[in-house]
């Protein structure tokens, strides 16, 4: 194993040689015993982790999963609103259409009740034409 | 309720029991924050991002498939898209994280020492980009290996090897004070 190698492997498996595959482990710890340079490499990648690892963040607070698990309850909340006035909405949608179709009707009705017994009216209002068909007292009195 | 797993609590928090549901935020939370925070850098923003990857579990519990993916790779997964979608938006990278970690047991000294290192770390690690700063997370803080790193990141395990790679490489000359020189000693790191 070369210096250059050496290098390579620990720049993708870093400074622990138990992590490294098993053909490269006991070449690396083979060669780290024989070379200082490869002992100042490992020691330079060995202190990288160390700091890197000692930068982890802190456990999160016990306050945040109160938080997380009230703003789910939250959001449940609003869902259960949300789809509340919804089922509300497109009832009173569906009540007024069916309100709106029997006023409909209705007027509608009204309008024809209104209208037909105006004709009938109008003939009565005609007593020549009308007598002159219906009134069997001028037929019969009629001579020609 | 203790011994369930992940995939039981789930099916349980589908149902809307918030029993459940607790306890996966109760399991999960601290490695979701370790790599949110070590993503954005600002605890705050961490804390928001870990929330809101939680609400999205408890709303769209329905949508996870257990046959696809593990229920913590597919939190990470998670996770990991809303820390990209923030670290777009400009962020500096904050030291308060760092603090809480220092061993109250060791001397002032050695404590301030460790803090201005471990600050050099966050500093350096905000200058990564996105997905070397998750790889990085995800082998040093969470501990994963580079096979489950790449099924969070949904690339191959020759792609986080890179990324580590880099990111190494970028941490030792970001980490090396320029009075130094070219030594590489280790106390090239402490400082």
């Amino acid at each position: 194993m070369t210096l250059e190698r050496f290098t390579q492997l620990a720049e993708v498996f870093g400074s622990d040689l138990h992590a490294w595959p098993e053909p490269h482990r006991k070449e690396g710890l083979a060669f780290l015993m024989e070379s200082p340079d490869a002992r100042l490499i490992w020691r330079e990648f060995q202190t990288l982790d160390r700091l890197v690892q000692e930068s982890a963040p802190s456990p999160a607070a016990d306050q945040l999963v109160d938080l997380i698990v009230n703003r789910a309850e939250a959001t449940r909340q609003a869902y259960v609103e949300d789809h509340r006035n919804v089922k509300a909405t497109r009832s009173l949608a569906y009540w007024s259409v069916q309100a709106a179709a029997f006023a409909g009707v209705f007027l509608l009705g009204m309008a024809l009740g209104l209208t037909v017994p105006s004709i009938h009216f109008a003939l009565e209002t005609q007593p020549d034409i009308v007598s002159l068909v219906y009134d069997p007292t001028r037929m019969g009195g009629w001579t020609p | 309720m203790m011994e369930l797993d992940d995939e039981a609590l789930m099916r349980q928090t589908c149902e809307g029991d918030t029993a459940a549901y607790r306890m996966l935020v109760q399991r999960h939370i601290h490695r979701m924050l370790r790599l949110a925070q070590g993503m954005v850098g600002e605890r705050s923003d961490a804390e928001d991002i870990v929330q809101e990857a939680f609400l999205r579990v408890w709303v769209h519990a329905k949508s996870w498939d257990a046959t696809r993916a593990k229920f913590t790779t597919w939190l990470y997964r998670i996770v990991f898209n809303l820390c990209v979608d923030q670290t777009r938006k400009p962020v500096g990278a904050s030291l308060d994280l760092v603090i809480d970690r220092v061993d109250p047991q060791i001397d002032a000294l050695e404590r301030i020492q460790r803090q201005e290192s471990a600050g050099q770390v966050v500093r350096a690690l905000s200058q990564l980009p996105d997905t070397q700063r998750a790889a990085v997370a995800l082998h040093y803080y969470e501990g994963l290996s580079n096979a489950e790193a790449a099924e969070v990141l949904s690339v191959s395990i020759g792609a986080v090897e890179q990324l580590l790679v880099r990111a190494r490489r970028r941490l030792k000359e970001l980490l090396r004070p320029p009075a130094a020189g070219d030594t590489g000693k280790d106390e090239d790191y402490d400082a």
